[in-house]
C-alpha cells in the first residue's frame, strides 16, 4: 500500500548550502551505482538465520538493469492527416545582431511610418526648394531608398543631392532615433531568441487521453489536442485502440473529433483521475476552462475564467471533483472551485529561496486534498491552504543536497497520482528527481535526462497491477523535440532506485531520414514541419497487463505523431557458454587462456559488427539504425495495422499519385533487412516495419504539400499562359474518349504487374488496338552524294571528321610528310636488303625526288606511284613481318584519291601507333593491326571500285592464315 | 614506425590497452570510424604502446595538471559569486551546449566531439555494440595534452565505459576490475569515487572480501590537500567498510550463539569487529543526512552489548538535531526501540506524536491512536479522533475499513463524555467544507462494500450533518439492488441513448426528493 513508508533508505549526505558543483559534462546519468544497502534488512533484523556475508544480497541505488521497450517501428507516424499549418515557420534561431537588417527593412518597406512626422513637416519646404517641383518628399525618399536597396557602396553612388539631404536633415528625419530603434529592437530580438529556445508558457503539455472503457482488447478513449494554425482549437477526439494478444495493435481515429474554438492559443490541457465524467482543465494565456467528458455524452464547456497576468499553470485536483489550481505570473496561487470561483491560498512576489529573476509559478495537488504545491524556478513547497497564515514547508530547493549544479532551475512539477499517492516529479534542465513529501528535501530518485533541452512534458506510467515492473517516467522537451524514458521502482515496501539506462525514444524531426528521397522542396516543407517544437506529450497504456505503450507527441502545428513501444524479453540474451569459475584455478596461464578466449569471442562480435556497420553508416539510405546491442532479440516485428482517417477523395489523389513511389519505397525496404540479414542475424530487422508505415507517410507527405501548396508570387508581372499549352482540358477528354474505362483500367494493372516483375510491357500483350506499321525508310548511298557536305557528313559518321578537317584545310602537311619519309625510308631499307644493286640507288634517287615534290603539293603523284607500284607487290608478300599491311595494300591505288587515301592510312597509323592523343574520334583501338584492318573496310563505299585493294587484303589474309 | 606485430610479443607485461577492455578486435583500426586522417596515426601508435610505463608517465601527467589547474571544488565561495555575476545574463535555464566548437580546436578536438557524440546517441538508443565501438577509439582522448579538462574527460570516459561493460554479455569480473583499476589511476580526483563504485560492483556480484579490500585502500588513500567533498567521501567509504564490518560481526555473532562454549579467541574477534564498525558509522552518523542502514547497524550491536544508552543517545540524535532532515524512519526506529524495551507508553506517544506531525499519514498512526485510547483519558480522546480523521483525509486510506470502525468506536465512545460536540466541531470546521465532497459523495459510495457503507452513514450523520444526502444515496443502492445491476450492464454499452438517460436522472430525483420528505418527517 501506498501509506507504507520504505523502512530503510539509501544513505545520503544532507547539506543546506547553495549547490557548489558546475555542470561539466552530458553523461553524468551512465554507470554509477550511487549508494548501496542490504537487500534483505528485515530477515537481518529479526537475526536468527547466520548467513554468511557473501551470502547477502545487496541493491543498489541505481540497478544496471531495466526493462527494455523498444520501438516496434524505426520511425514515429502521424496519427491523423496533416492540418493547414502556419503560414511561415522557421526553425532556425533569430540572431539579435541581425537588427540593422530589419531596421533596413522597416525603412524600405515602411517608410512612410518611419518618415512621417518629418515628412510632413518639410514637405512644404521642400516642394518650393524644388526648382521643378514635381517630385514629392516621399518619391524622392523612395528613390533614396532604392539606393540603398541594392548593396553598392553607399558612400561612391551618394548622389550629392541626397548626400546634401542627409547632411542637412539626417538628425531629425527620422521618427524614431536610429539608436534608440536598435537598441530596443536588438532587445526584443534577444527576448525572442530566448522564446524560440524556452517558451515556459507551454509547460505541462497541450496533449491529453482520458481512456474509457476496455472491452475485448479494443481500448476506447478520448485524446484531447488543440488544433488550427494557431493551436486556437481544442479538440476531443475519440479514438479506439485495439491490443492483440500476438498481432500488432491498431489505432481506429476515423471518427470526427468534436471541436471548440477557443480565443487564445491552447497552453496546457490537464485531466483529473479518470471517472465516468471527467473533467478537463485547459490553459490558454489569460483564460481559462473546464470541460466535462464522458464515454457517453458530447463533452461540454463547464466554466470559463479570465486572469489579469498571464496564467502559467493549471492543475485539476485528483480528489475532489470540480477543483482546480490556477497560478499566474504575479505570483498568486487560486484555488478554483468550479461554481464557487477563486479562492486566493498564496502569494509571492518574489522567488521563494533566491532571485532567479523569473514570473514563472506551478501549483499542484498533493497526497492531501488540502495541501498544496507550489513551486517557482528555485524550488518546490507544499503549502497547507487550511490555515490562513502561510504555512508551508520545503519539499525540494535547487541546493547542495540533491547536487544540483550550479544554474539548476526547477522547469515543472507533476504529482503522481497514478504511481504512487506521496510522490512527486520534479524536472530541471539537467536531472529529473522523484520526491517523497512525506520526506521533503531528500530526493528519493535521481535521475540525469541527459536530454539537451529541459524536459517540460512529462508522463508517467505506473507499473503494472502485480506491482511488478518499473514505474516509467517519459520526459519530452520542447525545442528539440527528445523524449527520455526513465525507469524507476520501489518506494512502498522498498526504497526507490532507479532501473536502468535512460533510453531516448523516436522524435518526428527524424522520420524523414527514414523515409524515401523526396523532391526537394517537398523535403524543404515536411522538414520545416516536422522540427517544430513539441507542445505536448501522453501516453497511452493497456489497463491489463502491460505490453504494449503507445507515445503521442503533439508539435506546435497541431500535428500528433505516435510510436509503439513494446517490452523485449531479457531471457534471449546470449548465452556465452564460459568456464565457470573457481576461485583455486586463478594461474596465470588460464586466465591468460581466458583472457584470449574472450576476445577473441568479443572480436567475433565486433567482426560481424564491422560488417553491419558498415551498412549502416556508410550508405545514406534509410537503414536499420535501431540496434539491438548486445542482446540477440526477437528478429520478427510484426508492423502493425493502420486505418487511415482520410477524406476518401483525398486518399484516392494520394495513392494514385504516390503508388509507384510506394511501390519502390517498399521493395527497396524489403530488400535491406535481407542485407542486413546476411550480414548479421542478430540485429532485429526493424526496418521491416516499412509497408503500413511508409504508406501512411507517403499520404501525410503528400497532403502536406497539397496544403502548403499556394499560388507563388513571382517578383515580376506574369501573363496566363496555362491554357495555351495544357492538355489537360480538351485533348485529354478528346484523348480519353475511344479508350473504354476497364481498358484503361487494365492496362494500368497489366503497366503495374510488368514494373513488379521488371518485365516490359510489350504492345501486343495489351488490348490497345494494332499499330500502324510504320515503313521503313530506303537506305541511304553515300557515293551519290558528291557534293562537299554530303562527304564530310559520310566521313564524320565513321569517325573521321577531324580527319576530313585536317585533311581540306591542309593542317596535317607536315605530320604527313614525315610519314611518307619515313615510309619511303622504310621502303629503301626493304629494298637494299632484297637486291644490292645499282638501281637501288636510283630508285631511292626518285624516292628523293617524290619526297621533293610532296613539298609543293601533289604534283609528281602520278610518277610516284608508278615507281612504287612494282615494287609494292612484290613487298606485300612479307608485309606480315612488318605489320603495316594498309600501308601497302593501297599503294596500289591510283589518282589523287589513293594516294590521300594512303597518306591517311599512313598518318593514321602513326598516331595510333603512338598515343591515339590525336583526337580520332571513333578510333580509341587497341591495336594498330586492328586499326588498319578495320579502316579500309570501312572505308570501300566511299573509295568505290578498288577491286585491288580487296585483292591485296585478300592475299594478306591469306598470307597470315598460312600461320 | 612500429607496427602493431612488433608490439604484440612485447606485451607480455599487462598491456595498458582499453581497446581489448572494450572487446576490441585488434585487426581493424579503431581509428577507422573517425575521419581525420592528419592526426590518426601518431595517437595510435603512442597509444597502443601504452603499458605500464606509460602508465605510470599518464598518472605524472595528471598530477601535475592536477596541481597547475586547481578544480571548482578548491574554489573559494566568493570567486564562485563573482564568476556568477559576471556569467549569463539570461534567466532562461537552459543547459548549456553540449557539443560545443571551441574557437581554438584541432582536428583531432573536432574529432573528439563528433566521437562523442557518436556514442552518446548510440547510448541513449541502447546500441551498446556500436557505442563499444567508438568508446574504444574515443579512449584516445586521454592521450590529448591540451585537454582544458583532463579530469573531464577520464570522468566521462569512466562512466559511459562502465555502462557499456554493463551491456555487454560477455563482460567479466576481470574486465571491470581491470577498467576499474586504470580509470582510478587515470585522474586522481575521482580515485575515491571510482574506488566507492569498484567496492559496489564487487558487492553486488557478490564479492564479500574483494569489496572490503577496495574499500581499506581507497580508505588508506592520501593525496595534497582534502577537499570537503573528498573528505565525506572518505568518511563514507569508512562507513561502507563499517558496515561490512558489522555484517560479519552478525555472522559471528550468530555462528557463537548456535556454539555450545565458545572459545575466547573466537569472541575477541567478534569484538574487534564490533570496535571497528561502531567507530566508522559513529563518525559518519555525525554529519546530517540519511544513515538508516548504519544506524540500524550501530543500534543493533549497541543492543547486543546492552549499551542502551548509548543506542538511545544515537536514535534521539538522529531523530531530533536539528540539521538533520525530517526523516520519518528516524523517529519509527526510536518508536520501535522503546516499544521493543518496553518503555513507558507515555514516551511511546510522546514519539508518535512528532511522527504524526511530520507524517499523518504513517501506518503506526493506527498504533498511535490506539495508544491514546488505552490512556483511557478524556482528552485523548478527542486526539485520537484527530488522528484517525487525518489519516481519513489521505486517499491511501480513504477506503480503509480499520480506520473508519476506530472513528466509529472513538466517536460512540466520546459521546458519553461530556463537550464531546465540540471537539467535534473543532475537528471538522476545517473539514466541513470539503469532506462531503470527498468521502460523502455518490461516486465514492459505489465502490464500497456494505459494512463500510453502515460505518460511513453513522460517521457522516455524527460529524457532517450537513452531508445527510450521502445515507440516502447509499440507502437507496442497498434497497435497489437491482437498480445497480441494471446499471452496471449499461456502463458496459457505449453509447447510451439520452433519452434513457434523462429518465434516469429523473427517477433519481424523484426519489432523492422522497427520501428528502422521508427525513423530515422523522425530524
Amino acid at each position: 500500500m501506498d501509506y507504507t513508508f520504505p523502512p530503510e533508505l539509501f544513505t545520503s549526505y544532507f547539506h543546506s548550502g547553495p549547490p557548489n558543483s558546475e555542470f561539466a559534462h552530458n553523461v553524468g546519468g551512465w554507470g554509477v551505482y550511487g549508494q548501496v544497502k542490504e537487500a534483505s534488512s528485515i530477515t537481518k533484523q529479526h537475526g536468527t538465520a547466520a548467513t554468511l556475508p557473501e551470502h547477502t544480497q545487496f541493491a543498489t541505488k541505481h540497478q544496471m538493469e531495466g526493462e527494455t521497450w523498444l520501438p516496434v517501428e524505426s520511425l514515429t507516424l502521424p496519427l491523423f492527416p496533416p492540418k493547414r499549418g502556419r503560414k511561415w515557420h522557421s526553425t532556425a534561431l533569430s540572431d539579435p545582431l541581425d537588427f540593422s537588417e530589419h531596421m533596413q527593412d522597416y525603412y524600405l518597406h515602411r517608410s512612410q511610418d518611419a518618415f512621417y512626422t518629418m515628412s510632413q513637416f518639410l514637405e512644404e519646404n521642400l516642394h518650393s526648394v524644388n526648382t521643378k517641383g514635381k517630385t514629392s518628399v516621399l518619391s524622392r525618399t523612395q528613390g533614396f531608398m532604392e539606393t540603398l536597396k541594392y548593396k553598392k557602396c553607399a558612400v561612391t553612388y551618394l548622389k550629392p543631392r541626397i548626400k546634401a539631404y542627409h547632411n542637412l536633415l539626417s538628425d531629425v528625419i527620422y521618427d524614431i532615433p536610429p539608436e534608440l530603434l536598435a537598441h530596443n529592437l536588438y532587445e526584443e530580438l534577444t527576448q525572442q531568441r530566448e522564446l524560440e529556445q524556452f517558451s515556459e508558457v507551454a509547460t505541462g503539455g497541450a496533449l491529453c487521453y482520458i481512456p474509457f472503457s476496455q472491452l475485448n482488447n479494443t481500448q476506447q478513449g478520448c485524446l484531447l489536442y488543440p488544433g488550427d494554425p494557431g493551436l486556437h482549437s481544442l479538440n476531443f477526439h475519440r479514438l479506439a485502440l485495439e491490443f492483440h494478444a500476438e498481432g500488432p495493435p491498431c489505432i481506429d481515429s476515423s471518427l470526427r473529433p468534436f471541436s471548440f474554438q477557443l480565443d487564445g492559443t491552447v497552453r496546457q490541457i490537464c485531466t483529473g483521475t479518470p471517472q465516468d465524467t471527467s473533467n478537463v482543465g485547459v490553459r490558454s494565456d489569460y483564460t481559462c476552462g473546464v470541460w466535462m467528458v464522458s464515454e457517453k455524452n458530447e463533452p461540454k464547456t463547464v466554466e470559463v475564467i479570465q486572469t489579469k497576468e498571464v496564467a502559467t499553470c493549471l492543475s485539476i485536483s485528483p480528489h475532489i471533483q470540480g477543483e482546480l489550481l490556477v497560478a499566474s505570473e504575479s505570483g498568486v496561487a487560486h484555488l478554483w472551485t468550479v461554481g464557487k470561483g477563486l479562492q486566493k491560498f498564496r502569494k509571492e512576489d518574489s522567488n521563494m529561496y533566491f532571485n532567479a529573476r523569473s514570473a514563472w509559478r506551478w501549483c499542484d495537488f498533493t497526497g492531501h486534498p488540502r495541501v498544496m504545491i507550489y513551486a517557482d524556478r528555485t524550488g518546490v513547497e507544499l503549502t497547507d491552504i487550511r490555515t490562513n497564515e502561510n504555512c508551508s514547508h520545503t519539499l525540494f530547493r535547487i541546493g547542495q543536497t540533491p547536487d544540483c549544479k550550479t544554474g539548476e532551475r526547477v522547469i515543472m512539477s507533476k504529482y503522481l497520482r497514478e504511481v504512487h499517492m506521496f510522490h512527486h516529479l520534479i524536472t530541471t534542465q539537467f536531472s529529473a528527481y522523484i520526491l517523497d513529501e512525506r520526506f521533503p528535501c531528500i530526493p528519493m530518485v535521481k535521475w540525469d535526462h541527459m536530454m539537451e533541452d529541459p524536459p517540460m512534458f512529462a508522463h508517467v506510467l505506473a507499473s503494472n497491477s502485480s506491482g511488478a515492473g518499473t514505474t516509467k517516467v517519459v520526459l519530452g522537451s520542447q525545442r528539440s523535440q527528445e523524449l527520455t524514458l526513465l525507469q524507476y521502482s520501489g518506494g512502498r515496501q522498498d526504497a526507490c532506485c532507479t532501473r536502468g539506462p535512460p533510453a531516448a525514444l523516436l522524435r518526428p524531426r527524424d522520420s524523414l531520414s527514414h523515409l524515401p528521397a523526396q523532391i526537394p522542396h517537398r523535403h524543404h516543407i515536411a522538414q520545416q514541419r516536422l522540427a517544430l517544437k513539441a507542445a505536448g506529450v501522453t501516453c497511452i497504456q493497456q489497463n491489463q497487463g502491460a505490453r504494449d505503450i503507445c507515445v503521442l507527441q503533439l508539435t506546435e502545428a497541431g500535428d500528433v505523431f505516435y510510436q509503439m513501444l513494446r517490452p523485449q524479453v531479457a531471457s534471449c540474451k546470449e548465452d556465452v557458454t564460459t568456464p565457470t569459475q573457481n576461485s583455486e584455478d586463478v594461474g596465470l596461464p588460464t586466465s591468460v587462456q581466458h583472457r584470449s578466449s574472450i576476445d577473441t569471442l568479443i572480436s567475433q562480435d565486433m567482426s560481424v559488427d564491422r560488417e553491419k556497420s558498415k551498412g549502416s553508416l556508410g550508405s545514406t539510405s534509410p537503414g536499420p539504425t535501431v540496434d539491438c546491442g548486445f542482446e540477440r532479440r526477437g528478429t520478427d516485428l510484426p508492423c502493425f495495422k493502420v486505418v487511415v482517417n482520410d477524406d476518401p477523395e483525398e486518399t484516392d489523389l494520394g495513392l494514385s499519385g504516390f503508388e509507384l513511389d510506394n511501390r519502390q519505397g517498399v521493395s527497396s525496404s524489403a530488400s535491406r533487412p535481407a542485407e542486413a540479414s546476411t550480414a548479421c542475424a542478430a540485429r532485429p530487422s526493424l526496418a521491416k516495419a516499412g509497408d503500413d508505415a511508409l504508406l501512411k507517410w507517403k499520404i501525410w507527405l503528400f497532403k502536406l504539400v497539397r496544403k502548403n501548396h499556394r499560388k507563388q508570387r513571382f517578383p515580376h508581372n506574369t501573363i496566363r499562359a496555362r491554357g495555351l499549352l495544357d492538355k489537360s482540358g480538351e485533348t485529354e477528354s478528346r484523348w480519353r474518349e475511344p479508350m473504354e474505362e476497364d481498358k484503361r483500367d487494365s492496362l494500368r494493372r497489366d503497366v503495374k504487374e510488368a514494373m513488379k516483375r521488371g518485365k516490359f510491357l510489350v504492345h501486343g500483350a495489351t488490348h490497345l488496338p494494332p499499330m500502324e506499321p510504320v515503313s521503313v525508310p530506303g537506305s541511304v548511298e553515300p557515293s551519290a552524294w558528291t557534293d562537299d557536305l554530303s562527304q564530310r557528313l559520310s566521313v564524320s559518321w565513321e569517325g573521321g571528321w577531324k580527319v576530313w578537317w585536317e585533311e581540306s584545310l591542309g593542317m596535317n602537311q607536315e605530320s604527313k610528310m614525315q610519314a611518307l619519309r619515313r615510309k619511303r625510308r622504310r621502303q629503301k631499307m626493304a629494298r637494299a636488303h632484297n637486291r644490292l644493286e645499282l638501281s637501288g640507288s636510283f630508285t631511292t634517287s626518285v624516292s628523293y625526288q617524290s619526297d621533293m615534290d610532296d613539298l609543293s603539293g601533289y604534283t609528281s603523284a602520278t610518277s610516284q606511284s608508278a615507281a612504287s607500284d612494282s615494287e609494292g607487290t612484290r613487298l606485300s608478300l612479307f608485309s606480315d613481318d612488318l605489320s603495316e599491311p594498309g600501308s601497302y595494300k593501297t599503294s596500289q591505288m591510283h589518282g589523287r584519291t589513293a594516294r590521300v587515301n594512303e597518306e591517311y592510312q599512313s598518318s593514321l597509323q602513326e598516331a595510333s601507333r603512338g598515343l591515339f592523343d590525336e583526337g580520332v574520334p571513333s578510333a580509341p583501338l587497341a591495336t594498330s593491326s586492328q586499326v588498319s584492318s578495320v579502316f579500309p573496310s570501312q572505308r570501300t563505299p566511299r573509295v568505290g571500285g578498288s577491286s585491288q585493294t580487296s585483292l591485296s587484303q585478300l592475299k594478306r589474309k591469306k598470307a597470315r592464315m598460312g600461320f | 614506425m612500429v607496427t602493431k606485430s612488433d608490439t604484440r610479443p612485447t606485451s607480455k607485461q599487462k598491456q595498458f590497452n582499453l581497446l581489448t577492455t572494450f572487446g576490441y578486435d585488434e585487426t581493424c583500426d579503431p581509428t577507422s570510424i573517425i575521419s581525420n586522417p592528419s592526426v590518426r596515426p601518431t595517437y595510435r601508435i603512442r597509444f597502443l604502446h601504452m603499458d605500464s610505463v606509460g602508465l605510470r608517465l599518464k598518472i605524472m601527467d595528471d598530477l601535475t595538471t592536477e596541481v597547475i589547474v586547481p578544480e571548482g571544488e578548491y574554489e573559494s565561495p566568493d570567486e564562485e559569486h563573482v564568476k556568477k555575476s559576471q556569467g549569463k545574463t539570461s534567466n532562461f535555464p537552459l543547459a548549456p551546449p553540449v557539443f560545443k566548437e571551441t574557437p581554438k580546436e584541432s582536428g583531432f578536438h573536432k574529432t573528439i566531439r563528433t566521437c562523442l557524440q557518436k556514442i552518446r546517441e548510440a547510448m541513449l538508443h541502447h546500441r551498446w555494440l556500436e557505442a563499444s565501438q567508438f568508446m574504444s577509439s574515443y579512449c584516445q582522448t586521454l592521450e590529448d595534452t591540451t585537454a582544458t579538462m583532463p579530469q573531464l574527460q577520464s570522468e566521462m570516459i569512466w562512466k559511459m565505459g562502465t555502462e557499456i561493460l554493463h551491456h555487454n554479455p560477455n563482460s567479466k569480473i576481470e574486465d571491470y576490475n581491470s577498467f576499474y583499476e586504470r580509470m582510478k589511476n587515470s585522474g586522481v580526483k575521482q580515485y575515491l569515487v571510482v574506488c566507492l563504485e569498484h567496492a559496489f560492483h564487487f558487492l553486488v556480484k557478490g564479492h564479500f572480501e574483494e569489496a572490503k579490500r577496495q574499500l581499506s585502500i581507497a580508505e588508506s588513500w592520501r593525496y595534497g590537500r582534502k577537499s570537503a567533498g573528498q573528505s565525506q567521501r572518505i568518511k563514507l567509504i569508512q562507513a561502507y567498510k563499517g558496515f561490512l564490518d558489522y555484517l560479519i560481526w552478525c555472522n559471528k555473532k550468530a555462528t557463537l550463539s548456535i556454539m555450545d562454549d565458545p572459545d575466547a579467541g573466537a569472541i575477541q574477534e567478534m569484538h574487534s569487529y564490533f570496535r571497528q564498525s561502531s567507530v566508522n558509522l559513529k563518525e559518519v552518523m555525525k554529519t546530517p543526512g540519511v544513515w538508516d542502514p548504519f544506524l540500524l547497524s550501530y543500534v543493533d550491536m549497541q543492543e547486543f552489548y546492552n549499551d542502551h544508552d548509548g543506542a538511545l543517545k544515537v536514535l534521539n540524535n538522529y531523530s531530533y538535531d536539528n540539521g538533520f532532515p525530517p526523516n520519518p524512519n528516524a523517529h519509527v526506529y526510536l518508536y520501535q526501540y522503546l516499544k521493543k524495551h518496553e518503555a513507558p507508553p507515555k514516551e511511546q506517544i510522546q514519539v508518535l506524536k512528532i511522527l504524526h506531525a511530520l507524517v499523518p499519514s504513517h501506518a503506526l498512526m493506527l498504533e498511535y491512536c490506539s495508544l491514546l485510547l488505552q490512556s483511557g483519558k478524556q482528552s485523548n480522546f478527542g486526539k485520537a479522533l484527530g488522528v484517525c480523521l487525518d489519516l481519513l483525509d489521505y486517499a491511501c486510506w480513504r477506503n480503509s475499513l480499520d480506520v473508519w470502525s476506530q472513528v466509529k468506536n472513538i466517536l460512540l465512545r466520546l459521546r458519553t463524555s461530556e463537550g464531546w460536540s465540540e471537539i467535534v466541531e473543532e475537528l471538522m470546521v476545517k473539514r466541513k467544507d470539503w469532506w462531503p465532497a470527498l468521502h460523502f459523495t455518490h461516486s465514492s459510495s459505489s465502490k464500497e462494500n456494505g459494512e463500510l457503507e453502515e460505518i460511513k452513514i453513522f460517521v457522516a450523520e455524527v460529524l457532517c450533518p450537513s452531508a445527510s444526502m450521502y445515507s440516502y444515496q447509499v440507502k437507496r443502492q442497498s434497497r435497489g439492488e437491482s437498480l445497480c445491476k441494471t446499471k452496471k450492464t449499461k456502463r458496459k454499452r457505449n453509447y447510451v441513448t439520452s433519452r434513457k438517460c434523462r429518465e434516469n436522472l429523473k427517477r433519481k430525483r424523484e426519489q432523492t426528493s422522497r427520501g428528502r420528505q422521508h427525513k423530515d418527517q422523522c425530524v
